[in-house]
C-alpha cells in the first residue's frame, strides 16, 4: 500500500518540478512553405504567398490528387518571416554554491545508491539460507531438562508437568528442575506424589538470591542437570501440543548453542509499551531475515547446551547478562535460534539502555548482526531531501525531482539507519510480517525522543531523573531500611 | 517559478519526509495480533485440517455410515448445508454421476472403497473407509482413506491426503501439501510432492544392491586448521574426509564437507557450505547444510538431515531407521530411484523423484 502512494507521490513530485507552461517559449521555427509552379487543373487560382501549407496539403487530396508528375512542388524562396523581438535573457553563469550544491547532492544520491548495492547481496544469501528448524517434526528427540522458575507451589508445578508428559515429548527423555528458594525449599516427594512419574526425574533445586533472569535459573540449575539441553519453562503458560518438540527443534542443530524467545508474554498495560512491543518485534524479525539468526535483540535465552555454556567459560561463577552471554557465544561460534511459541518469562520491560546495549552488541562485526556504521546514511538522506528542496528553489528543477525521487524510496530501519524500502519490505514478505516491519521507524523516533529526554534531565536538569533510577534509589532505601 | 509552486514543492517534500510514518501510524491505528511463530511449518497446519475432517466425520456422518453399509446411496446437506452423498459397500460413485460430470462439488462418504473416475475434480473432501483410488488426471482436494490411497498416474492431489496404512502414487503424480500414511509411502518416477510424512517412504523402485561389505576404517586425527573445544570440532575453512577413515566428535564447519568413500562421522555436523557424501560414506547423527547437499549411493544418514538449498539423494541411499524415523528438509529435493526414508519429508518448494539413470537412452 505505501509503495504505490510513494511512487505516485514521487511521479507528482517529478511531474511538479518540470516547467510549468509559460515558464519558457518554445524556440522559433522557421516557417516553410511552397511554391506551386503551372496547375492548369486548378480553377482557381491559388496565391501561394498565402497558402500555408495544410491548406495546400488539403487542397491537394480534395481536388489535385490526380496531379500530373510533371508538376513540381518548389521550395519557395526563403522569405525571412518577421519574428518578435525577444530580449534574450542571458543565463548567469551558475553560482559556485549552485556548483557545490549540485555536487553534494550527487554526493549523497551516489551514497545511497553505492549502500544499497553494498547491502542486497548478503540479504540475498541471507534469505536463502534462513533456519528451518521449526520444519523439524519427527526425531530421535534428546534428553532434555526442564527447569521451572521459583515462586510455584507444588500442585502447580504438578500440573505443569502432567501437562509436559502429555505433550508428545518421549517422557522418559524429560526430567524436571523446579527453583525453590533455600528458605522454603520444595522436596521431591511434594510434586511426585500428584504425578505417576517416577520421582528421580524430579530434581529440585534449591537457589539462594534472587534470580532475575531465565538464564540466571539455567545457570543454578546447570549442575543439577542430568543433560545436555536445558530449558525453562512457565508454569502459568499454556502448552500446546508438540509445543515442547517445536521448543527443542533448533537445538538438533549442533551449532545451535542457546535459544532465545521474545518478551511479550502479557499483554502491555500502556501504549508507550505496546509500542516498544511491537517495534522489538519489528527488529527481531528484520534481523532474523537479515541474518543468520545469530544475535536477536530484545529476547531472553530460554535453553542453553551445556557444551556451548562450558565453552564460554564457567557458567557458574558467569555473571555476564543475556545479552553479553548471547554475544560471547556467537563470538565462539555458536548459533541462536528464535523461539517464541514456548515460554514468556517476563512482562515486557521498558530498558531502553539494555535494549540500546543489545543493538551495539548487535553491530559488532563477527556476531551476525548488521555492520558498525555511523549514522552516515541518516545524514545522507536528510542531506539528500534538504538540497533536493534547495535546488528547487535555485532553479535546478530536475535534480530536485531526482533527489526527491530517490529519498522518497527510503525509510529508517531499527539503528535509525536510511534503507530503501524494498530492502524492508522483500524480508517482511518472507516473514510474512509486513506489519512489524511497518513500525520500524519507530525505533529511531523513540531513540531521539530518549536522547533528548536524557540531555535535558542530565545536561540541563530541567526534568526529572526518570523513573527507573528513583525506583533504583527506593530499592535501595528500603534495603538500607531492612538491615 | 510562482510562490504558489514554491509552496506546493516544500509541501511535497516534507510529505515525502514523513512518509515513512505513514506506515507506522497505520499499523499502531489498526493492530493486528502478532503472530508467534511464523515459522510454523505448513504441515502443522495440515495436521490440524486432517484431524478437524476427522471430528466432523464422526460428529455428521458417524451414525449415517453405520446405516449405509446396508443401504443404497444416500444424498443429503450437512448441519452446515454442505451438500454429501454416501455410498454403500456396493455402489459405485460412477452410477451416481451423469456422464459428462466433470467436477463433484460433494463430499463423498464411501462405506469401502471408492473410486474416483480419471478427469474429475472433486472440490469436497473424499473419504472412504478402506481403500480410496484416483484414476488418471483426476485432482481432489483432500482424500482420506481408512487403509489405502492409490493415485493414479498424473492424478493431484491439492491440499492433503492421509491414509491408515499405505499411500502409493503412480508417475507423474503431483501431491501438493501434506500426504501421510501409517505404514508407508510409495512414490513411483517423476512424482511431485512437498510434504510426505510416514514409518518409511520408498521412492521409486526398489533396486537390489550388494550390502557393503563391513570394513575397517582408521580413526582420523584433527588437522591443524581445527580448534577442538568441548569434544567439537570447530573447523575454519573446507574439511576433506579421505576415504575409510572416521571422525567420533561434533563438527562445525565453517566451509564445505566432503565425505570419501565408506568414510563416517559419529557425531553431529553443521557445515555452512555444501556437503558431498561420496559412495557408502555414513553419518550417525544429524546433518545441516546451508547450501546443497549431496548424497552418493548407498550413502546413510541418521538424521535430522536439513539443506538451505538442494538435496540430492541417489540410489540406495538411506536416512533415519525404523526405530528412529527423522525428518529430512531442502528447498529443493532430488530423489533418485530406491531411495528410502523413514519419518518426514518436506521439501519447501518442490520435491521430485527422477528417473533411473538406467533406464534413460
Amino acid at each position: 500500500m505505501l509503495m504505490p502512494c510513494r511512487l505516485i507521490a514521487a511521479l507528482l513530485g517529478m511531474a511538479l518540478a518540470l516547467p510549468l507552461p509559460g515558464m519558457a517559449e518554445p524556440p522559433a521555427t522557421g516557417v516553410l512553405s511552397y511554391h506551386l509552379g503551372d496547375i492548369t487543373t486548378q480553377r482557381q487560382p491559388i496565391d501561394p504567398d498565402l497558402a500555408d501549407p495544410e491548406r495546400l496539403q488539403l487542397l491537394l487530396s480534395d481536388g489535385l490528387t490526380p496531379l500530373p508528375r510533371a508538376i513540381p512542388l518548389l521550395p519557395a524562396p526563403v522569405r525571412p518571416t518577421p519574428l518578435p523581438e525577444v530580449v534574450k535573457e542571458e543565463a548567469p553563469p551558475p553560482s559556485a554554491n549552485l556548483l557545490t550544491a549540485r555536487v553534494a547532492l550527487a554526493l549523497c544520491l551516489l551514497g545511497l545508491v553505492l549502500h544499497e548495492l553494498r547491502c542486497w547481496p548478503p540479504l540475498w544469501r541471507g534469505l536463502r539460507q534462513r533456519h528451518h528448524a521449526a520444519a523439524i517434526t519427527t526425531a530421535a528427540w534428546p534428553e532434555l531438562s526442564i527447569v521451572f522458575p521459583p515462586g510455584h507451589p507444588p500442585e502447580v508445578l504438578a500440573q505443569r508437568i502432567h501437562a509436559l508428559l502429555h505433550s508428545g515429548y518421549p517422557t522418559e527423555r524429560l526430567y524436571f528442575l523446579p527453583i525453590s528458594s533455600s528458605t522454603q525449599p520444595i522436596l521431591r516427594d511434594d510434586i511426585a506424589r500428584y504425578l505417576a512419574l517416577p520421582s528421580e526425574r524430579i530434581l529440585p533445586v534449591s537457589a539462594n538470591g534472587r534470580l532475575h533472569d531465565a538464564l540466571a535459573m539455567l545457570r543454578t540449575a546447570f549442575v543439577h542437570a542430568p543433560t545436555d539441553l536445558l530449558v525453562v519453562a512457565d508454569p502459568t503458560r499454556s502448552l500446546l501440543p508438540d509445543q515442547l518438540k517445536q521448543a527443542v527443534a533448533p537445538f538438533l542443530d549442533p551449532a545451535v548453542g542457546a535459544i532465545q524467545g521474545a518478551r511479550h508474554g502479557r499483554a502491555p498495560a500502556t501504549t508507550l509499551s505496546r509500542l516498544l512491543d511491537l517495534a522489538r518485534h519489528a527488529l527481531v524479525a528484520q534481523r532474523d531475515a537479515c541474518s543468520h539468526t545469530r544475535l536477536l535483540p530484545g529476547a531472553t535465552v530460554l535453553g542453553l547446551r551445556r557444551r556451548a555454556a562450558l565453552d564460554c567459560g564457567d557458567p557458574q561463577n558467569d555473571a555476564s547478562t543475556e545479552v553479553e552471554f548471547v554475544a560471547r557465544l556467537a563470538a565462539r561460534g555458536w548459533h541462536t535460534a528464535m523461539q517464541t511459541a514456548f515460554s514468556d518469562m517476563r512482562p515486557s520491560p521498558q530498558r531502553w539502555d539494555e535494549y540500546l546495549q543489545q543493538v551495539r552488541l548487535g553491530s559488532q562485526p563477527g556476531t551476525g548482526g548488521h555492520p558498525a556504521k555511523l549514522p552516515l546514511l541518516s545524514l545522507l538522506w536528510l542531506g539528500g531531501a534538504g538540497l533536493s528542496i534547495l535546488m528547487y528553489c535555485a532553479g535546478a528543477p530536475v535534480w530536485a525531482g531526482l533527489g526527491l525521487l530517490v529519498c522518497a524510496f527510503h525509510s529508517f530501519d531499527a539503528t535509525g539507519q536510511a534503507t530503501s524500502l524494498l530492502r524492508l519490505l522483500v524480508p517482511a514478505r518472507a516473514r510474512r510480517q509486513p506489519q512489524q516491519l511497518a513500525l520500524l521507524p519507530l525505533l529511531p523516533l523513540l531513540h531521539a525522543l530518549s536522547a533528548v529526554h536524557a540531555a535535558l534531565a542530565w545536561g540541563v536538569g530541567l526534568l526529572p531523573r526518570s523513573s527507573r533510577a528513583r525506583a533504583q534509589r527506593l530499592a535501595a532505601t528500603r534495603q538500607e531500611t531492612l538491615t | 517559478m510562482n510562490t504558489l509552486g514554491h509552496l506546493a514543492f516544500l509541501a511535497l517534500g516534507l510529505g515525502l519526509m514523513g512518509l515513512p510514518l505513514a506506515g507506522m501510524l497505520r499499523a499502531l491505528w489498526r493492530p493486528r495480533a502478532l503472530a508467534d511463530h511464523p515459522d510454523l511449518p505448513l504441515q502443522t497446519v495440515a495436521q490440524a485440517g486432517i484431524a478437524r475432517f476427522k471430528d466432523n466425520l464422526a460428529q455428521e456422518f458417524g451414525s449415517l455410515l453405520a446405516l449405509v453399509r446396508e443401504d443404497e446411496a444416500i444424498r443429503g446437506s450437512s448441519k452446515r448445508g454442505v451438500p454429501f452423498l454416501m455410498l454403500g459397500g456396493k455402489r459405485y460413485l460412477t452410477e451416481q454421476l451423469p456422464p459428462s460430470a466433470r467436477v463433484l462439488r460433494q463430499w463423498v462418504v464411501a462405506a469401502r472403497h471408492l473410486d474416483i473416475p480419471g478427469e474429475l475434480a472433486c472440490e469436497r473432501p473424499l473419504h472412504a473407509e478402506a481403500r480410496l483410488s484416483l484414476a488418471h488426471n483426476a485432482s481432489v482436494r483432500t482424500a482420506h482413506a481408512g487403509r489405502e490411497i492409490v493415485i493414479g498416474p498424473r492424478a493431484r492431489v491439492r491440499q492433503w491426503a492421509s491414509a491408515g496404512l499405505r499411500v502409493e502414487a503412480a508417475e507423474g503424480a503431483v501431491l501438493h501439501g501434506l500426504v501421510s500414511a501409517g505404514r508407508e509411502i510409495v512414490l513411483a518416477r517423476q512424482v511431485r510432492f512437498t510434504h510426505l510424512e510416514a514409518p518409511r517412504i520408498q521412492f521409486g523402485r526398489a533396486l537390489p544392491r550388494p550390502p557393503s561389505s563391513s570394513r575397517s576404517r582408521l580413526e582420523m586425527d584433527a588437522p591443524p586448521h581445527v580448534d577442538v573445544r568441548q569434544g567439537v570440532w570447530h573447523v575454519s575453512g573446507d574439511l576433506h574426509v579421505p576415504a575409510s577413515c572416521m571422525i567420533v566428535a561434533d563438527l562445525l564447519i565453517s566451509g564445505r564437507l566432503v565425505l570419501g568413500k565408506h568414510s563416517l562421522i559419529r557425531g553431529h555436523v553443521h557445515a555452512d557450505g555444501t556437503v558431498h557424501m561420496d559412495m557408502d560414506a555414513s553419518i550417525e547423527g544429524a546433518l545441516f547444510s546451508k547450501e546443497d547437499i549431496a548424497l552418493g549411493e548407498g550413502c546413510r544418514v541418521l538424521g535430522p538431515l536439513q539443506a538451505g538449498g538442494r538435496l540430492g539423494l541417489d540410489a540406495c541411499t538411506l536416512i533415519g531407521t525404523p526405530q528412529a524415523p527423522t525428518t529430512v528438509s531442502a528447498q529443493r529435493l532430488l530423489c533418485a530411484e530406491s531411495a528410502q526414508v523413514h519419518g518426514a519429508v518436506h521439501a519447501r518448494y518442490s520435491g521430485e523423484v527422477l528417473l533411473d539413470v538406467r533406464d534413460r537412452p
